[in-house]
């Protein structure tokens, strides 16, 4: 099996999962539960014309946002990627909301939480977007990449060889991602119970705080990325010899 | 650096954050931070960081179209990614065999990987390789990939192919191409140069005998008495002069005509250096007309207008003539040449010269290259033999240049001594059968400026590289 086609095909399981399990996930939120009446009428010509009953609704919305999943797989660039990203997080929002604190909805029109799944399944739904997220975005860089490296005149199996290996590294380090992220939302409220009391006592309110601690976050990221990407070169040249950085040098002959 | 796909990365995860304080969402928080345990991780694998190349072999001499071999073996160490090294060929070699780039996976483990190649040498020369570069890139591109050469030199002296004339088989084929006047000189002071071990003759001094080959030679089977040959000394001296102006480019990089005028002087120097001659080898410029004496700096005329400024002025103020502007005196380039020597040193000398020769080599015209090397030519009869590309637009230098060799000279008994040996230049950049036609009609209008010439008392030798040999223009010259 061709390298490309592997990328694509996995590419393509990845959309339709998220997909559908984002879906599914929305079709059962409590937002759903009331817009399902405005989604009937909207919908109700194409329902006619297709002879389907009213309880088929669902399988309606799912058929039509797995074959826009499917366009947006078929464009196979970050852009479509991209907007595939937005219909998954359009379709989760709703479910997030049922988990949340604050019911800003409620401001606007009556609703109250009741969702059909539970919290577990939407933090898995939202890992699985992410992880989607990540993937989707590096896997239409390595097909360019293995573009760059073909024009440069490398061995066509020397480049199977690096794709290879760049999509075992990007599996590994997304399932070492999703163990963490799993591992802090359960250490979490363990830790709340822990640190509320020091919290509290501050004499400020908890959105500054909030708001202070993720700009800490955003920065300190920030710095140790940029610290990370200037690492010295120990000894790659030898004697003295100096390292650039920069973009890629011109192919050679 | 940060790229713009990791500050994407760092913005959506803040995002998350921030729209989880929002809506107080602990799931949106988590997953904010998603990518940002995603990037750190990343950044703490890194990139491979050590990159070691060796290079196998050695240094090598060859001739002009000949293969080269190489091997260079890289070694990665620490961090994952993907490692790409390159041992970037001169322009003028051509990859025959194998690669000369490789792009290879650094996993967990060190890795060592080789590289082999064969590449044509389509160009003489010296060529050197310095080193081998490298890039080691992140798997997914997080950080700027490093770049960095690995000194690993290697030269490569490319020599050009001497243009051998075969031994005259039949009597038809001799050809008039003269030696120099002293050539009736058969025997000559041997020299300590050695040049090869011979059967004894009789005649030979005893003391030449090489008793150390002549009984290794009878151990092995009966043979004759071997004895030392040594270089004669003689005073049969041949000069060329090659022409190294602009117009010998015509051609491709490889193939032009400046090559082939190469390969000329190479086979003129082996042909005489095999009769005993004295070779020596001038290089001039063809466009460098001007005399310039020893490149003394031309003094500039005193400023008059100081001078005349008191002057009372009676007609009306005219335009100034702005006097053309003198020619400032072309720089001096250093000159090119090699004293007239005998046997395989100077073989060696001249193919060395050969090898670094390019477009204005040499700065001189002929004239001056004449003037340069007279105090060698004088007390000698010398054969002098100019391998250019004739150009009936620019005689003069030319004129000029066997003006002052008849000086030296003179036309003895009416027998040339001056070889004017003409690449057909045009011939060489021709590369379609219109191409060819105009040529012929370029060359067609040098005829006027040949036959002038050969009144001059020189011979000239026409030569059309691409559809003779050097022997056959040589032998064409009979008539």
């Amino acid at each position: 099996m061709r390298i490309v086609s592997f990328i694509r095909g996995t590419e393509l399981g990845i959309a339709f999962v998220s997909t559908y399990m984002v879906a599914v996930t929305m079709l059962q939120t409590s937002i759903f539960a009331q817009l399902r009446p405005w989604a009937m009428m909207v919908l109700w010509p194409i329902i006619a014309v297709l002879g389907m009953t009213p309880d088929l609704l669902d399988f309606l919305i799912l058929t039509m946002v797995m074959m826009m999943s499917f366009l947006f797989w078929r464009r196979g660039d970050e852009a479509g990627f991209g907007r595939l990203f937005s219909l998954n997080m359009l379709l989760f929002f709703p479910a997030v909301l049922d988990f949340s604190m604050f019911n800003w909805v409620n401001l606007i029109l009556p609703y109250e939480p009741s969702p059909l799944v539970q919290e577990y399944w939407v933090f898995g739904v939202g890992l699985i977007l992410q992880a989607t997220y990540v993937l989707l975005r590096y896997t239409v860089r390595f097909r360019l990449l293995r573009s760059e490296f073909e024009e440069r005149g490398a061995e066509p199996a020397d480049v199977d060889m690096v794709t290879k290996g760049q999509m075992s590294y990007l599996i590994i380090l997304t399932l070492g991602t999703i163990v963490i992220s799993i591992a802090v939302y359960y250490l979490t409220p363990l830790m709340r119970g822990a640190m509320s009391g020091e919290v509290t006592a501050l004499p400020y309110p908890h959105v500054i705080i909030g708001i202070v601690g993720t700009l800490l976050i955003a920065g300190a990221t920030i710095f140790y990325l940029r610290g990370g990407g200037r690492q010295p070169q120990r000894g790659v040249a030898g004697a003295g010899q100096p390292v650039t950085v920069g973009p890629s040098p011109p192919q050679p002959s | 650096m940060l790229t713009r796909d990791t500050q994407e990365l760092v913005v959506s995860g803040v995002t998350f954050i921030v729209m989880g304080m929002f809506l107080g969402n602990l799931i949106f928080i988590i997953l904010g931070l998603f990518p940002i345990i995603f990037l750190a991780i990343s950044i703490i694998i890194g990139q491979p960081r050590e990159v070691t190349v060796k290079r196998g072999g050695d240094d090598q001499k060859i001739w002009v179209d000949h293969q080269v071999t190489d091997e260079v073996t890289a070694t990665v160490s620490g961090g994952v990614g993907m490692v790409t090294f390159s041992d970037v060929l001169p322009d003028n070699f051509k990859l025959d065999d194998g690669t000369n780039f490789k792009v290879i996976w650094k996993g967990a483990r060190d890795r060592r990987e080789t590289i082999r190649y064969t590449a044509t040498c389509a160009k003489r020369g010296r060529f050197e390789l310095k080193g081998v570069s490298w890039e080691t890139r992140h798997p997914l591109q997080i950080t700027d990939n490093a770049l960095g050469e690995y000194p690993a030199p290697r030269t490569y002296i490319v020599q050009p192919k001497p243009l051998f004339v075969k031994r005259v088989r039949e009597r038809k084929a001799i050809t008039r191409i003269p030696m120099p006047m002293d050539a009736r000189i058969k025997f000559g002071f041997p020299t300590t140069d050695f040049l090869e071990v011979r059967d004894y003759r009789p005649g030979d001094a005893y003391r030449n005998i090489n008793w150390k080959v002549t009984a290794r030679r009878l151990s092995a089977n009966p043979s004759a008495f071997q004895v030392n040959e040594f270089e004669k000394e003689g005073k049969k001296v041949v000069w060329i002069f090659l022409d190294s102006a602009s117009h010998m480019a015509l051609g491709t990089t490889v193939r032009n005509t400046l090559e082939h005028a190469v390969r000329a002087t190479l086979g003129f120097t082996d042909f005489y250096l095999n009769r005993e001659c004295q070779v020596g080898l001038s290089i001039y410029d063809y466009d460098a007309h001007e005399w310039e004496g020893s490149y003394q700096r031309v003094e500039v005329s005193p400023e008059l207008d100081a001078a005349l400024s008191k002057v009372y002025q009676m007609e009306k103020d005219i335009e100034p003539l702005v006097p053309e502007k003198r020619k400032a005196s072309r720089a001096a380039i250093g000159t090119r040449i090699l004293f007239p020597d005998l046997g395989r040193k100077q073989q060696f000398r001249i193919m060395r010269e050969m090898i670094n020769v390019d477009i204005r080599y040499g700065g001189e015209s002929l004239k001056e290259a004449i003037h340069s090397c007279r105090g060698h030519i004088i007390g000698t009869l010398p054969l002098f033999i100019i391998i250019t590309m004739i150009d009936a637009s620019k005689m003069e230098g030319l004129y000029e240049g066997i003006r002052e060799l008849y000086k030296y000279s003179g036309k003895i008994r009416k027998k040339p001594n001056i070889i004017i040996f003409n690449v057909l230049g045009y011939k060489v950049a021709a590369q379609s059968e219109e191409e060819g036609m105009a040529a012929d009609l370029l060359n067609f209008r040098n005829r006027p400026v040949i036959e002038s010439l050969r009144r001059m008392g020189t011979t000239v030798v026409n030569w059309d590289p691409m559809e003779q040999s050097f022997a056959q223009a040589l032998i064409r010259q009979r008539a």
